[in-house]
């Protein structure tokens, strides 16, 4: 069966995430332009079933270039501090295909990730600060997902936004 | 869900107009303590300087939660002390009789009467109490005159507050207050600690104003009352007077909610404050002020201020006239408004507008707060809430077995520095969080892989054993107390299969909750402490319920409120009409058992967007299928041909 063990699970989960948190929020705060590049391609589905899902303080967004678009042009400065983070393996997808490295057994899971903190809107220090949480299934970059996969050079990014639900709380 | 909001604003009275107001009731209702002129003049009106309190004093200190805990230490720790509010309680009903001398040679002596009258109208008037939520009129009942002695019948509670007074000055003169035969009245028996919280009892009684809700504590240092009792010739009981006043002010309330409802303005002016160090407690004590008068004083810059920097979240005027600051830094305004972000007046000055206030409490941000996202099939998910939370707080145990199985994780995440509810004070205790820390999966602080997987819990009996270690909790009621939840889900694919027959997986739902709880002491059940919470379950078909948990995910963070669900007004957003329209939802429609009215309406938006119908037509399809989404969409798909045009949205 399955090549990893437990603690490959946690490792590669975990480390998968806060790589994920740390580059995302990065893009959110600084790299705006960049931010399509974290989602799935939109894939049209039935009643709601369409990819990537993004729930934005209840607003449905099927496409991470639309969403790039908002950040871009209507989005004020803003400062995304994640403050807890926590990563779950959704899908392990324990049976890779016989003869499959370990490197790549390692990207045939799905992961969640969940993230609670603040953000600060407007202007640096000064601004309203608001609570956010956070949740996101990740699939890895490959083919398979639709996606284009990291090719034989294995560049860009490893794992990809699927679901997307992020709220105001505070 | 949507006619929510909008509540209207009473316009707050401008505090200056208050102030002249309860000023003048002070010097009508005060003839006693207002007749200072002589006395007072060689001294000046200082609490700092001239009472011997160093600047930035130690003795009170700078951390304020502190201050006050201390404070209140001083004035409790002499045990046998009769509380404030405890005084009243026990005494019985009888009457008695009290003799009162020397008022006969008063200014009012010349009055018909000899000023009996007017005597008898300032008693009632200074032994009843108006501050706190023992209000109490005291009523004399009866009074004979004999030569120069007054008597008069009265309630031994009420007793209590005319002995008090004994030896105050009226009319000019002190006058003497005894009982008249039978034990000693109980004010000779107070302990030295007793009276000092009754006389500062006194003294915050005297300078409130019930009409204004204004508590006027300006020029302290003039006050005869403290001056007598040289509250300010120490150092030691200077530091610790305002403080004490404070607590004293607490203890006469039964509920914060009361405290903050009846004191919305204080005058600290003309007190020599050259900073807040030593009256800082006052945050603690009112943190929802919304008038504060702090002119006349000696503040010569902003960090004199600093220790009430982010408080006073509801301050709506401050006045800092009159003080150093404004030749030292005459830029101060600008650095002072953003601290506080309700204020509207600076110095009489409008700061603010109305409108302001509203536009930056709703940020600025192109993703207004909507109403749920909730796509749910044949109610899975909804049953599945409902079920979970009603367990959770019953039944953890049992709740494991029913939807976690040998494969179910769960893990649960601190985040201690989350933003707090603005709109409360709520303070952090020592240990605040120590019944979670030791198992908070929380990867900014959980660093190594074998803690991270420790703190991973698999399997029904882990996650029971894991589950029975959390404090036990009560959460608010899903339908009755609905606007304290945020309830989203929707359809997620590739969830393993429970049967292994689908590697890549199957649909399941993503369910992410954002609420609260009350936090139940283990040994009396009793809510202690109110906490915030986020949760995210994926659920995949299978197991004995027909839903099984994949992965529920909690974060526990400081309670944070649940304004921020509130939708916002998006009437200038693109469907207008469709938020006009699900208002002629308001009326609740008949629904079967586990469908909401909120989940009623995602139905119908969601029926409507799916097949360009109005959001009447999705309702009355709806409602003709007992509010089944997939037989209403198949009722539509087999009557489309037959529905009138207006059943339709025109676009253009």
């Amino acid at each position: 069966m399955s090549t990893l063990t437990e603690t490959d699970f946690t490792r590669v989960s975990t480390e998968a995430g806060e790589e994920f948190i740390d580059s995302y929020y990065t893009a959110l705060n600084g790299a705006r332009h960049t931010i399509n590049s974290f989602y799935v391609p939109p894939l049209a589905g039935a009643s709601g079933r369409s990819l990537p899902h993004i729930s934005y303080n209840g607003e449905i967004i099927n496409d991470g270039a639309a969403l790039q678009q908002r950040f871009e042009q209507q989005m004020p400065w803003s400062h995304y501090e994640p403050q807890s983070v926590n990563v779950h393996v959704m899908n392990p997808t324990a049976a890779p295909p016989a003869g499959t490295t370990k490197k790549d057994a390692e990207r045939t899971m799905s992961l969640i990730v969940q993230v609670s903190g603040y953000v600060r809107l407007g202007e640096r220090n000064k601004g309203p600060q608001r609570g956010f949480a956070e949740s996101f299934v990740l699939v890895p970059n490959r083919e398979e997902v639709g996606a284009k996969g990291t090719g034989k050079q294995d560049v860009g990014r490893k794992w990809l936004v699927q679901s997307q639900n992020f709220r105001f709380v505070v | 869900m949507v006619a929510r909001g909008g509540g209207t604003k009473k316009a707050a009275r401008g505090p200056a107009s208050q102030r002249r107001a309860a000023r003048k009731a002070d010097r009508d209702g005060d003839i006693g303590m207002s007749v200072d002129g002589g006395v007072t003049k060689g001294r000046s009106n200082r609490v700092g300087k001239s009472s011997g309190i160093p600047k930035g004093s130690k003795a009170s200190g700078s951390q304020p939660s502190r201050i006050s805990a201390s404070a209140k230490r001083e004035i409790l720790k002499h045990t046998g002390d009769l509380s404030m509010r405890d005084t009243r309680t026990s005494a019985p009903k009888s009457q008695i009789r009290l003799r009162i001398t020397g008022w006969e040679k008063s200014k009012a002596a010349t009055n018909p009467d000899g000023g009996v009258s007017s005597l008898i109208k300032w008693l009632e008037k200074k032994a009843s109490t108006k501050l706190g939520s023992r209000k109490r009129t005291v009523k004399i009942q009866k009074s004979q005159v004999e030569g120069t002695e007054l008597t008069i019948n009265v309630t031994s509670e009420d007793s209590r507050a005319l002995l008090r007074m004994n030896g105050y000055e009226w009319a000019g003169t002190n006058i003497t207050i005894e009982q008249v035969g039978g034990p000693v009245g109980a004010g000779s028996t107070s302990t030295e600690a007793e009276k000092i919280k009754a006389m500062l009892r006194g003294v915050l009684e005297r300078r409130y104003n019930l009409d204004d809700k204004f508590l006027d504590l300006s020029g302290l240092g003039q006050d005869e009352e403290l001056k007598a009792q040289a509250m300010f010739d120490k150092k030691s009981t200077a530091s610790k007077f305002f403080p004490a006043m404070m607590a004293v002010l607490e203890n006469s309330f039964d509920t914060p909610a009361e405290k903050d409802a009846a004191i919305l303005s204080v005058s600290l002016a003309n007190n020599g404050l050259v900073d807040v160090t030593i009256v800082t407690s006052l945050s603690q004590t009112l943190p929802k002020l919304q008038n504060l008068d702090l002119s006349n004083n000696k503040i010569e810059n902003l960090s004199a201020l600093h220790p009430w920097r982010r408080r006073f979240y509801h301050l709506k005027h401050l006045i800092l006239s009159n003080n150093p600051i404004e030749q030292r830094e005459p830029n101060y305004p600008a650095e002072i408004v953003p601290w506080y972000p309700n204020l509207r007046m600076l110095n009489n000055v409008q700061v603010r507008t109305e409108e302001e206030i509203a536009a930056k409490s709703k940020v600025n941000m192109p993703f207004p707060i909507r109403s749920p996202a909730f796509q749910d099939e044949g109610g899975i998910a909804e049953n599945f809430v409902r079920t979970l939370f009603a367990g959770y707080d019953t039944d953890r145990a049992a709740l494991a077995a029913h939807y976690y199985d040998a494969k179910s994780e769960f893990s649960y995440a601190l985040n201690t520095q989350a933003p707090r509810d603005p709109a409360t004070s709520e303070t952090t205790e020592k240990q605040e969080w120590d019944n979670y820390i030791k198992n908070s999966r929380n990867l900014k602080k959980i660093s190594h892989l074998p803690a991270r997987q420790n703190r991973l819990y698999r399997g029904t009996a882990a996650v029971a054993d894991i589950f029975s270690k959390l404090p036990k909790t009560r959460h608010p009621d899903l339908a009755s107390e609905a606007r304290k939840w945020m309830i989203e889900a929707h359809i997620q694919p590739g969830v393993p299969d429970a049967n292994g027959q689908y590697p890549i997986g199957v649909d399941g739902f993503m369910i992410v909750i954002h609420g609260e709880y009350d936090e139940l002491d283990d040994s009396t059940g009793q809510a202690k402490k109110k906490r915030s919470f986020d949760r995210t379950f994926i659920v995949g078909p299978g197991g004995s319920a027909g839903v099984r948990v994949v992965s529920d995910m909690l974060n526990v963070r400081s309670y944070g409120g649940a304004q921020a669900f509130e939708p916002e007004n998006i009437e200038a957003l693109s469907d207008a009409t469709a938020t006009q329209n699900i208002q002629q939802l308001d009326a609740p429609p008949q629904l079967p058992a586990g469908v909401t009215l909120e989940i009623a309406e995602q139905m119908v938006i969601q029926l409507a967007k799916q097949t360009g119908m109005t959001l009447e037509y999705a309702k009355l399809c709806l409602e003709q299928t007992q509010w089944n989404y997939e037989q209403g969409m198949a009722a539509f798909e087999s009557n489309k041909a037959s529905l009138p045009p207006t059943a339709f949205i025109t676009t253009g």
